[in-house]
């Protein structure tokens, strides 16, 4: 078994202990239990995607200017995406 | 209105919503776009602790193909997400959608910014930054511009 030795915010550990030993108990191994499922949550969520995550360098510039070619507020698009989204619903519900 | 010293630096310690508009005016690149570059970058380099719900994560999606952009630039837009330090995506539940819908009663907000309001509350933070003035209606809830933050 490998240990890891890590740096969290005082109030995250607390509340991590504090959950760790509500559900796996009082003793000596709930912090790796609990260690164990959060690394691997977080392991199956990035994965997959390490390669394309890893070949960008800058995540900021990587976007800039996509939607350039739209000459609205990022509001008004906001709010669109909510009538889109009511569109295709209603769009599947006539074609089901 | 920009921020006090104190406020700021408060603001490092605590996690801070961010509403897909702040991305969105990145990929604008119009007026609001270098503020939102200057936050994000504070968000990658980690020294903004910040979350986004997974519902607002899609809306961005869904804006991005509807005007025109393929899988490949999604898949660059959501990749790109795990590059910020200091961003964590935050996934809806069922249960707190379902709480969602009590704020919208409350506050006559619309089911998207009930969501984020909610996310709030369960990340138990007060502060979101958007352009959105919609959540001034709620009380409890700081709305900062990137503007503010810079």
């Amino acid at each position: 078994m490998g240990g890891i030795k890590v740096y969290i915010p005082d109030e995250l550990e607390q509340r991590f202990r504090k959950a760790a030993m509500k559900l796996y108990g009082y003793g000596k191994g709930s912090l790796s239990i609990a260690s164990e499922k959060a690394f691997m949550d977080w392991l199956s969520q990035v994965s997959e995607a390490l390669d394309i995550a890893e070949s960008i360098e800058d995540p900021v510039e990587a976007i800039y200017g996509m939607l350039s070619h739209v000459k609205k507020t990022g509001v008004d698009l906001q709010h669109e995406a909510e009538r889109i989204r009511a569109k295709r619903a209603l769009k599947y519900r006539n074609t089901a | 209105m920009k921020l006090k010293e104190s406020e700021r630096k408060g603001l490092l310690n605590t996690v801070i919503l961010l509403d897909s508009n702040v991305f969105l005016e990145v990929e604008l690149a119009e007026q609001h776009a270098e503020a939102c570059k200057h936050l994000l970058n504070k968000v990658k380099d980690g020294i903004i602790k910040s979350a986004i719900t997974d519902f607002h994560v899609d809306s961005i999606v869904v804006i991005m193909e509807n005007y025109g952009k393929g899988w490949r630039d999604i898949a660059l837009f959501l990749a790109s997400l795990l590059r910020y330090k200091g961003l964590m995506v935050y996934s809806m539940g069922l249960g707190s959608r379902i709480k969602a819908t009590f704020l919208m009663k409350d506050y006559g907000l619309d089911y998207d910014d009930a969501l984020a309001i909610q996310a709030l509350k369960d990340l138990s933070s007060n502060t979101i930054v958007s352009y959105d003035n919609d959540f001034d209606s709620v009380d409890w809830v700081k709305r900062k511009t990137p503007e503010d933050l810079l």
